[in-house]
């Protein structure tokens, strides 16, 4: 029971996930040559310290969506009797994910001026 | 770390086939993530049997297969206007082709066109937007070298299929295209596809058999002209009718010479010259028409052909042009029956009462171009039966009348 109510805690909603997922993966891809998709879990994990926790609900079918688009390629290589299935940026992916990664910035910016935005300076503006 | 024997990672990639994905990519992915999460457990200090089950329980009990859902509906997201249309032109070719066969069944008109406009869309339109959906839908060459196969196959045949009910030429060469694309390459890429994929199950055999059998069956149905006892009785009809005009005949000619000092049956204009001529008539008119078809073939060669191989013989299309002329065709046939029938009224007093089939407005019709030798020859055959029939009945009427 204890671990369920900590596991939710840690992470965030949903929603909020949702519009962020690509460029996560993006970023995450961005930053090494190639990865698998267990890697990036746990590669997300480790940065957030566990407060992301991409699921693998999440994940491949994102993954699938932009190799389908084109940003990512793939590379199978038998790892551990199984094969094991590297995702790579594609030049025009490597393009995306910077601008991704910009437009993510900003939208931070612009939210934490609303977030930061005082009771008074709502009235005033009313 | 502790690395997975082979036979762990075959169980693995049970369990996610078992648990609906079929897209093999995405099971290369998952499978090496359920690894990946067993082996950290493994590393923990859990035996396999425990990692194995507390991993897939992770995903939920419906959970990998919603994987697979959201794959594939992010993939095909894009291609939703044009499931749209394929749906909505799918459907529309359904009604049409349903609303075209019950009008054909009942004769009513435009039945033909409905027909035509039913199969265009279902084969100009529906049929090659479900091939885009399906490349779209399942990339890789062998499954798009089988789809593209298939759905030529199912367009060539559907074609053929229409213009058998439009009586086209081609039909059958459209049709047999079809059926052997279908069957001898779409066929067995199919199973060999789902052999090589692991997906040689329920949902792959049963569209395998149902498409095997309803095509063997439909291929018997259409195949199958008649069964052996029907073909028999067909054929004898045919040379009852012919045998029955040639006894008749000798008997009208016995009557007649018995009477032959009779201007009112034998003079050159008289009746009996006009029953001699509807014979000459009706075996001139069925010996063109047999030759617009079988012009290479001799005399001897079609006799042969009628005696042996009826059902054949019936069967081949004869060309109605060869009998439609003014002058010494089938309009001629019917106005010397005209003649005869009013001579025989005058001789007798009664009016004699002639089935003529309503076909001959159909043979008339110079819209119609080909119809089968069956039904004209019989037509023909039965009408001159019946003169001379008649004719007999005239001259034992006039024979016990002089004596």
């Amino acid at each position: 029971m204890y671990v369920k109510v900590m596991y939710i805690c840690l992470m965030y909603s949903k929603e909020l996930l949702k519009g962020t997922l690509k460029t996560i993966i993006l970023k995450m891809l961005s930053e090494s040559d190639s990865m698998y998709g267990y890697q990036i879990t746990q590669k997300v994990k480790e940065i957030t310290e566990g407060k992301i926790n991409l699921t693998e609900g999440a994940l491949y079918p994102a993954l699938h969506k932009l190799e389908a688009d084109g940003l990512l390629s793939t590379e199978k290589k038998t790892v551990g009797n199984r094969v094991r299935k590297y995702y790579s940026l594609t030049q025009t992916g490597n393009g995306r994910a910077k601008e991704k990664v910009e437009e993510l910035k900003e939208f931070m910016e612009t939210l934490t001026t609303i977030i930061n935005l005082t009771p008074q300076k709502l009235a005033w503006q009313i | 770390m502790a690395d997975l024997t082979e036979q762990n990672i075959r169980e693995i990639e049970v369990l996610v086939e078992a648990r609906g994905v079929e897209m093999q990519e995405l099971s290369y992915d998952l499978v090496d993530h359920i690894c990946c999460m067993i082996e950290e457990k493994m590393e923990s200090g859990k035996n396999y049997t425990s990692a194995l089950e507390e991993s897939i329980a992770s995903f939920g009990k419906k959970g990998i297969r919603q994987i697979q859902e959201e794959t594939t509906f992010l993939l095909t997201k894009n291609i939703l206007a044009m499931r749209k249309t394929m749906h909505i032109t799918g459907i529309t070719a359904a009604i049409l082709l349903l609303f075209g066969s019950i009008f054909k069944i009942q004769h009513w008109p435009g039945a033909g066109i409905i027909y035509v406009l039913g199969a265009a869309a279902l084969c100009l339109l529906f049929m090659p937007l479900f091939l885009a959906v399906r490349i779209k839908e399942k990339p890789g060459k062998l499954s798009t070298i089988s789809n593209i196969v298939g759905i030529l196959g199912a367009i060539t045949l559907c074609f053929g299929i229409l213009f058998k009910i439009m009586h086209w030429p081609w039909a059958s060469i459209l049709m047999n295209i079809g059926g052997a694309l279908l069957a001898l390459i779409f066929l067995p890429l199919y199973v060999y596809h789902g052999a090589k994929t692991k997906q040689l199950k329920t949902s792959t055999i049963v569209p395998i058999i149902v498409a095997v059998a309803g095509f063997s069956l439909m291929f018997s149905l259409v195949r199958l002209q008649s069964s052996h006892n029907v073909s028999i009785s067909r054929s004898n009809y045919h040379n009852n009718i012919n045998q029955n005009i040639e006894s008749t005949i000798i008997l009208n000619n016995t009557i007649s010479a018995e009477l032959k000092n009779d201007s009112t049956i034998n003079s050159k204009e008289s009746i009996n010259t006009l029953a001699l001529k509807i014979n000459s008539k009706s075996d001139e008119l069925c010996a063109n028409f047999i030759q617009s078809k079988l012009s290479e073939y001799s005399d001897e060669d079609i006799k042969q052909k009628e005696q042996t191989d009826f059902e054949n013989f019936s069967i081949t299309m004869g060309s109605l042009n060869s009998i439609q002329n003014q002058e010494n065709g089938l309009p001629q046939f019917l106005k010397l029956i005209e003649e005869y029938k009013a001579t025989y009224t005058t001789i007798t007093g009664v009016e004699p009462n002639l089935l003529i089939n309503n076909n001959f407005e159909y043979y008339l019709n110079k819209q119609n171009k080909m119809f089968a030798f069956r039904f004209v020859l019989r037509d023909i055959n039965s009408l001159n039966l019946q003169v001379q029939q008649l004719h007999t009945s005239l001259l034992q009427y006039y024979k016990g009348k002089v004596s």
